[in-house]
């Protein structure tokens, strides 16, 4: 959110600037550097909802994710700076549950990887998805000979 | 996405998630399963595969030390960059 706030006042400050300078211009001139201002605005919106692939140094966004600990539980909100502050963690994302290369292989690997993990000093794994109706549409069994 | 569909989604999707970890045994084998369902962490971090039905998360792994990035894996290249085995060379 920080960093949206900061765009948006970069393109606050941008139009404001160009605007005073529109100022002494001729009407022509003017109408350009309006074009100009709407175009740098667009393009200042578009930047924010692309954000630079993570890498490492990067502090993990404190985010609210939902957890549901035990079937038919009421889901928990589970803020992901706080679960893993002070731990070393192994997160891992999918294109979505039960999708075919998540179940088969990048999951798995993980679960058997636990023992190895924790051998060296990973406290927990975390797996991420934003899920879809894959997971609607998949019965129980189709995930149980991993 | 209006606000009342990432509501139902995040509640939904919990479920689903959590299904998939106790089906899949994860959840038994000590894994968290959460649910990113507005994509506000894919978001954030900059890992958003969008397809014509949904965001959904690029396939990535990472080590994380007191909330900081220490290692990362890419599926940029091969799915199986991102598996346990690579994390494991790396630590």
């Amino acid at each position: 959110m920080l960093h949206l706030s900061l765009l948006f006042l970069v393109a606050l400050t941008a139009i404001a600037s160009i605007s005073s300078v529109s100022a002494f211009l001729p009407r022509q001139t003017v109408a350009a550097s309006t074009l100009f201002t709407l175009s740098a605005s667009s393009s200042t919106a578009a930047e924010t909802t692309d954000m630079p692939e993570v890498q490492v140094g990067d502090k993990i966004p404190s985010v609210d994710l939902m957890e549901l600990k035990e079937a038919g539980g009421k889901p928990e909100t589970v803020n992901l700076s706080d679960l893993i502050a002070g731990k070393r963690v192994a997160i891992f994302g999918v294109p979505g549950a039960f999708t075919p290369g998540c179940s088969k292989s990048h999951l798995p690997s993980f679960m058997e990887a636990q023992a190895d993990l924790k051998g060296n000093g990973v406290d927990m794994t975390i797996c991420v998805a934003t899920n879809d109706a894959y997971v609607m549409e998949v019965s129980d069994n189709q995930c149980s000979n991993l | 996405m209006i606000s009342i569909c990432i509501f139902i989604t995040y509640l939904s999707h919990s479920r689903q998630n959590q299904a998939w970890g106790r089906n899949s045994g994860g959840a038994a084998k000590g894994i968290r399963f959460l649910a990113d369902g507005s994509a506000e962490l894919t978001k954030a971090l900059g890992l958003v595969m969008d397809t014509p039905a949904m965001v959904r998360t690029k396939r990535f792994s990472l080590i994380a030390d007191d909330g900081v990035v220490t290692h990362y894996f890419s599926s940029a290249k091969e799915s199986s960059d991102t598996w346990a085995p690579a994390v494991l060379s790396a630590l």
